[in-house]
């Protein structure tokens, strides 16, 4: 229902720098998730959000309306937690209607809202039932439907479902996407799950140390990091490395180590600088050592079959990289092989900054 | 040089059965992972075999001996459990020697054995630090790494990543699985996360509610699940699992789907399984990427379905279908081309479908 804005916003707790100079806009109607690491800042822009702590500097509008004064209660947010905190001993009829008794509406017009939103998250049929009686979705939709009444600008969620199981955890992410894009609400969401996070983003933020790195879709960050962090922070298994040197006056990438050299014909810079060539595990086609095809030579280290794919783990000397491979391929531990590398799937890292050549 | 034989173990905790009449045959130097969900008796197994839990019923043997009479510490068992447990007013160095002290191992060969492990682990720059100081991801390899320095004969882990971080883990599996390799210890590793067990194990004993359920390789028992709990607890996303209803007539066999359509049977594998299926109450099942995504005038056995939702995961793209309430996954490559609410056909793989009876949960036309 409305969009989310922080302009500058800076936060510290004393002398630690919680947020540092955010800018971020949420749009309307978009499902965005703050990424990152324990302590990078994450729960923090979600209680700047919501007003349980003011911004040092900067401003928070919501809506397009400046709330950075605005006490909680005004700003009109709905935050969902972790354990749902339904009633137990309400049904879901009654959990829905709670917030707007409690605002002491009148019956009708708590059954017509009750009623509107039951028939938006698809629970009607399960108005009558008591919370133990639903299932996990249900009980999420349930929690959700709760706030929703309530007609707020925006949701904020901090982990929804991180306590779940794996399975049931999948289950839920498909859900609360089908949800969103159903109610039509501008949701933030705040997961230290990477896949969880790609699967239900329109657009992501990620965080390090209080600040933002990138923005994008998950599309954009998981193909084109625009750092060293972001490329390492996401994927599993995780992106290859490798160290060397670029120069900017050949294009070329050089490893003297793993005699490997490429060329980023759009890379630019001043003089010969240290650099890595990154590239994820699935993209890298192994060959048999004798057809000749590929750029490096390697040995296969461990096999790790998964099912639906397998990782190979290959090692050249000490180093060892993680190889994606479709199905389920069978190698030899020890055997030579070739790394085919595709260099349009590969990303060039300036050593010192970090940054995308 | 261990072997490890479970027979008819049992374990009630007053009226709970926590494991049922477990058999099982572990060979020497053989890493075998016990997985399955919270409360399906893994640890409780493994408990029993290092002793410090006492079966109710059943044998456990080592290499043909009962152990039952054998304490704790003369199993020559070593353990890591989920939370690292370390001397946190050592040193690395302390820690990874101390299994050697109390057994009175001479100071230059510890002090060798030492060396070559903090190597193995990647800890040689670690070796004077407390481990207080250490993070998550170092004391996990200083616990690992001082129960595998005494190279006990079995090694017994319970869930030793639960608490890294997921590029951590990648690693330490690699890193395991490498350990095991060179030290050649038979090994019994607990999880509850099926990517762990399929890519460190030799085989896998699948659990549930205290009951083996499957026994095999990885591959084994991804490819060939005996029922729908290990169809299911196997693979990410996990095994689409169809209702359908089984048709004779006309010399063609069908598979009716409802909403989705009906399938004429072409695949001789898919055939046999449906041979002596009853009607109704079975369950169709193949793996999402071992489905494919074919236009909707699609001619081959397939399912008519729309696409509902797109999740875009790094490596791969889940594509979820619906047709009514027939519900199925499909997973692709990354950046993979399909628009919400497009209609078309899912093809099924010859060679590599399954039917379960949906009461029973078993495998049909397996042996």
């Amino acid at each position: 229902m409305a969009k989310l804005e922080l302009r500058g916003v800076n936060k510290a707790y004393g002398k630690t720098i919680a947020v540092q100079d955010i800018n971020l806009v949420i749009e309307d109607n978009e499902f965005f998730c703050i990424f990152g690491p324990p302590s990078c800042g994450k729960t923090t822009i979600l209680r700047l959000l919501l007003g349980l702590v003011a911004p040092d500097s900067g401003d928070i509008l919501i809506g397009d309306k400046l709330v950075s004064e605005a006490s909680p209660k005004d700003r009109n947010l709905a935050m969902v937690f972790q354990n749902l905190a339904l009633f137990p001993h309400m049904t879901a009829g009654q959990n829905l209607a709670f917030p707007l008794v409690e605002r002491k509406l009148d019956k009708a017009e708590v059954q017509a809202r009750v009623q509107a939103v039951a028939e938006t998250l698809h629970i009607e049929a399960l108005l009558n039932k008591l919370p133990a009686h639903l299932s996990g979705g249900e009980r999420q939709r349930v929690a959700v439907g709760r706030a929703l009444v309530r007609e707020p600008a925006a949701f904020l969620m901090d982990e929804p479902i991180a306590a779940l199981d794996a399975r049931l955890r999948e289950e839920m992410r498909v859900e609360l996407k089908r949800l969103q894009r159903e109610m039509k609400h501008t949701l933030v969401y705040v997961t230290h799950d990477q896949e969880e996070a790609m699967a239900v983003a329109d657009r992501m933020a990620i965080f390090e140390a209080g600040g933002i790195r990138q923005i994008g879709t998950p599309d954009q960050i998981y193909n084109h990091p625009s750092s060293r962090y972001v490329a390492e922070l996401i994927g599993s298994p995780p992106m290859n490395f490798i160290d060397g040197s670029f120069d900017p006056s050949q294009g070329r990438f050089d490893c003297r180590e793993f005699d490997f050299s490429m060329g980023f014909p759009g890379a630019s810079g001043n003089g010969v600088v240290a650099a890595s060539v990154a590239f994820r595990p699935e993209d890298i086609v192994l060959h048999d050592a004798a057809g000749g095809q590929g750029q490096i030579e390697a040995n296969v280290y461990e096999v790790e079959p998964l099912g639906a794919f397998t990782i190979v783990d290959v090692n050249i000397g000490e180093r060892i990289l993680k190889v994606q491979a479709p199905g389920q391929p069978r190698y030899q531990l020890g055997q030579v092989i070739r790394l085919g590398l595709d260099p349009g799937k590969c990303h060039l890292f300036n050593a010192e900054t970090g940054k995308v050549q | 040089m261990a072997s490890i034989e479970l027979v008819k173990l049992t374990k009630k905790f007053g009226s709970l059965v926590a494991v049922k009449e477990f058999d099982l045959e572990i060979k020497d130097k053989e890493f075998v992972a016990l997985l399955g969900p919270s409360g399906c008796g893994k640890t409780t197994t493994m408990n029993m075999i290092a002793g410090i839990e006492a079966p109710s019923g059943g044998q456990i043997l080592f290499d043909g001996r009962d152990v039952k009479a054998m304490a704790p510490n003369k199993r020559d068992v070593g353990f890591v459990f989920q939370n690292y447990a370390i001397f946190t007013h050592m040193t690395v160095e302390q820690n990874l020697a101390f299994g050697l002290r109390v057994r009175g191992v001479k100071r230059a060969e510890s002090d060798r054995r030492v060396k070559e492990m903090a190597a193995l682990m990647r800890l040689e720059d670690r070796l004077d630090w407390l481990t207080a100081k250490l993070s998550v991801n170092e004391m996990q390899k200083v616990a690992i790494g001082r129960s595998a320095i005494t190279e006990p004969a079995i090694f017994l882990l319970d869930e030793p990543l639960s608490n890294l971080d997921a590029a951590f883990r990648a690693f330490m599996r690699t890193e395991l699985k490498h350990l095991q390799h060179q030290f050649q210890q038979t090994m019994v590793y607990v999880t509850h996360d099926q990517i762990e067990a399929m890519s460190l194990a030799d085989r896998i004993a699948v659990m549930d509610l205290g009951v083996l359920q499957q026994y095999g390789s990885p591959i084994e028992v991804y490819n060939q699940p005996c029922n729908t709990f290990v169809a299911n607890f196997m693979g990410s996303p996990s095994m689409n699992l169809v209702p359908c209803r089984l048709s004779e007539g006309n010399g063609a066999t069908s598979l009716d789907f409802d909403d989705a359509g009906v399938v004429v049977v072409d695949d001789d594998d898919l055939l046999r399984r449906c041979k002596g299926a009853r009607e109704a109450g079975l369950l169709f099942g193949a793996r999402p990427e071992d489905l494919d995504i074919a236009p909707p005038e699609y001619g081959g056995a397939g399912l008519a379905m729309t696409v509902s939702f797109v999740e875009p995961i790094g490596p791969r793209t889940i594509i979820h279908l619906s047709a009514g309430d027939r519900k199925v996954k499909v997973s692709k490559e990354k950046q993979y081309p399909i628009e919400f609410g497009a209609k078309v056909k899912v093809a099924l793989p010859k060679g590599k479908c399954h039917l379960f009876d949906a009461d029973s949960g078993r495998a049909l036309g397996v042996e």
